[in-house]
């Protein structure tokens, strides 16, 4: 760091003092009655706006969630120490928002964008984005046809997202939930080595501290930290901060999205998220309804999600956009979007609970992790039979689509098959032959942790695969084949891998795959 | 402010508006509402469990006699109805809706130093040009926590020029563009 010199600094403060006018300020006000447990109820008030956020002596900030007859119920946004009853509480006339800009990327900050990664402030222009804001509307979206490449076979082959879609994540814990949001942030690297970044968010809600640290710090040795922001709100923070880290989070993608770039977000997880509202609005006194969420715990997920959003590419239209803050009116650009990868911890694998049932069905699809397979060493342990997608379909590139057409359905009936050899009858060679392709798509489908394919290298994998190219490899060398496969294709056919990434599968590409693979298979008998 | 309490305050001025004695009850609530808040062994007293209902009704009558019978007619409903705790809330209560009734309006003042005279005059020019009021009933807080200066609040609204809040928005303008 420079050295600053004490006149310098006199100098400074000279600057700063001199600019200062004293003045009085004219505010509406109102009085602490009670304080406690992060919520605090005020007398007084009589203007104030939902949602709107008010001062407490000693600069404490708070958002008004309750209106009364007679009182106002407002959650603190940090410790409620300093707050006695009796004390003042100001209006700001402002609603909470978070300032955003090109700055924030590589950076960890906290539920009102304060950096809480010890590097400073955040540097560069930025902007006042509210927290909550209304999805963008019919008119001002597109149909997703773009891939999200999460370079994880099982998903990108089966279970494609789409530039601006939501696709849920659910899983028991330990699961690895999280390292399938990871990987697919890691796997954005390739788009922000080539210069078209997709902009990712993680949001962490109610984790360790340590768990945080760890994934900033896995994203950071992986180069990922370049075109990633983390927003955290760690256990120990006040509930309310939990309930808002994803609108920040949401905010700081729209800001991506709204000035034409792609941007992913995920959200981990929703149903600590739901946990921490519920706590706010008992304490607020609202009244419980299922497993004791308040009624509108649904809109709390719903609105959060339908922020995700495919930008219409027409510049003309997207400036038009509903709910557009006055900050970005000039900078907004058609073709962004939003996409998002909310998580959800069920307990005990189910899915019928509250918030997995709603989460479930306000997103365009889910990826199933169970812990069966899991401890199988079927990792990711993606249940393929029960995850689905339900735009994707159309945000595969050609030759992916042609390739993995077939592959959810083969694995089905497989594992119908599988299920049913257990009882040790004898088998028919068709039988026989299904089972034995669908025990090495299982293996292909495997993939270890922060090792994201590229697309091409799925496609010719999953190629040899569904052609039934590996009969005369042994399952247990389908890991070593496929490594041996792809280093062939990438030294000596690079052409045939960019035509597969352009998405044509040509004669010429599939005989070549068919002829490498054939060739290599040799080698395992 | 209980519901109770407003339910008791507004008979109460319904009543007095009949027999027009609003007036002087409303100067009562005041001396009321000044001593309850004086005296914290009073409030206390008032609020315990454990004190019977008799030894409240002795002490509130004899701190309070001499004082017209709706008022004293009140503390007895108020202690026979186990309500003796709310007493200062209804005399409150009371306050505020007979000056709403009657156009008043209450400006607290907070000054690190009581006010003389002259400044009071001065304040309650100010206050009459601010609001259009035309009857002001000044109220004057010492918070020597303020420094100087003075904050006027009316009603839900804050008029703070106060040297305290100078300091706060400078602390402000410092660490913002730090």
């Amino acid at each position: 760091m420079a050295e600053v010199k004490p006149a310098e600094i006199s100098a400074i403060l000279k600057k700063q003092i001199s600019g200062f006018e004293a003045s009085a300020s004219l505010d509406e006000v109102g009085t602490v009655l009670t304080v406690g447990d992060g919520i605090a109820r005020v007398y007084g008030l009589s203007n104030v706006q939902y949602g709107e956020l008010v001062e407490f002596a000693g600069g404490l900030e708070g958002i008004v969630l309750n209106l009364e007859e007679d009182n106002v119920g407002v959650v603190l946004l940090g410790p409620s120490k300093e707050i006695k009853e009796g004390s003042t509480v100001k209006r700001t006339q402002r609603i909470a928002s978070v300032k955003v800009g090109e700055g924030i990327v590589g950076r960890v900050v906290d539920t009102l964008g304060t950096p809480i990664d010890g590097k400073g402030p955040i540097v560069g222009e930025t902007f006042e984005l509210p927290l909550e804001r209304k999805a963008p509307g019919v008119i001002y979206r597109e149909p997703v046809t773009e891939p999200l490449q999460t370079g994880i076979k099982a998903i990108d082959a089966m279970i494609p997202v789409g530039r601006g879609q939501r696709e849920l994540v659910i899983g028991d814990r330990q699961t690895g939930k999280t390292t399938v949001c990871i990987d697919t942030i890691l796997n954005q690297r390739e788009f922000y080595d080539a210069g078209k970044p997709v902009y990712c968010i993680y949001v962490a809600i109610g984790q360790k501290a340590s768990t945080v640290a760890n994934i900033a710090k896995v994203l950071e040795d992986k180069g990922a930290m370049a075109y990633t922001t983390i927003v955290a709100a760690n256990a120990s923070d006040p509930a309310p901060m939990q309930v808002y880290a994803p609108f920040t989070g949401a905010a700081i993608g729209e800001y991506f999205r709204d000035t034409g770039r792609p941007a992913l977000i995920v959200y981990d997880d929703l149903s600590k998220q739901a946990v921490a509202y519920r706590e706010v609005s008992l304490l607020l006194r609202r009244p419980p309804g299922r497993e004791a969420y308040p009624g509108d715990v649904f809109y709390l997920h719903s609105r959060l999600l339908e922020r995700s959003a495919k930008i219409i590419n027409d510049d003309g239209i997207a400036r038009e956009m509903n709910d557009l803050p006055d900050v970005l009116k000039d900078k907004v650009k058609g073709g962004g979007s939003l996409t998002a990868l909310p998580i959800i911890e069920t307990q005990a694998a189910d899915v019928s609970a509250y918030i997995p049932t709603n989460v479930i069905s306000i997103t365009d699809g889910q990826i199933f992790l169970e812990t069966d397979l899991f401890n199988a060493g079927v990792r990711p342990a993606i249940n393929v039979g029960i995850s689905v997608s339900r735009v994707g379909g159309n945000a595969q590139i050609k030759s992916m689509k042609k390739v993995a057409g077939t592959l959810k359905l083969d694995q089905a009936q497989f594992r119908e098959l599988e299920a049913f050899s257990k009882f040790g009858s004898d088998l028919d060679a068709a039988t026989l032959n299904v089972i034995e392709k669908g025990r090495r798509n299982v293996e292909i489908l495997k993939q270890a942790e922060s090792n994201p394919f590229t697309v091409e290298d799925q496609i010719a994998i999953i190629y040899a695969g569904s052609k039934n190219l590996l009969r005369a490899v042994p399952v247990e060398k389908v890991k070593e084949f496929e490594r041996d496969y792809l280093e062939i294709l990438n030294a000596k056919h690079r052409n045939i891998l960019d035509e597969l990434k352009a998405g044509k599968l040509t004669d010429e590409v599939t005989d070549t795959l068919a002829a490498v693979a054939k060739d290599l298979s040799a080698k395992y008998n | 402010m209980s519901r109770a309490a407003i339910r008791y305050a507004k008979a109460i001025l319904d009543l007095t508006s009949e027999t027009n004695t609003s007036k002087e009850v409303y100067g009562e609530m005041k001396n009321i509402q000044k001593s309850i808040d004086g005296s914290r062994e009073l409030q206390l007293m008032l609020k315990s469990p454990v004190v019977k209902q008799e030894d409240k009704r002795a002490v509130l009558k004899e701190i309070f006699e001499g004082n017209s019978k709706t008022t004293i007619h009140l503390i007895e409903v108020l202690v026979d109805n186990r309500r003796a705790s709310l007493l200062e809330s209804v005399a409150e209560s009371f306050i505020t809706q007979y000056n709403k009734q009657e156009g008043i309006i209450e400006a607290v003042v907070t000054t690190a130093f009581p006010l003389d005279e002259n400044l009071e005059a001065q304040v309650l020019a100010k206050v009459k040009e601010l609001t259009n009021a035309t009857t002001v009933s000044l109220i004057n807080k010492v918070d020597p926590a303020i420094l100087g200066g003075f904050i006027l609040r009316v009603g839900d609204m804050q008029y703070n020029a106060s040297i305290a809040n100078n300091f706060d928005q400078l602390k402000k303008e410092l660490n913002i563009s730090r």
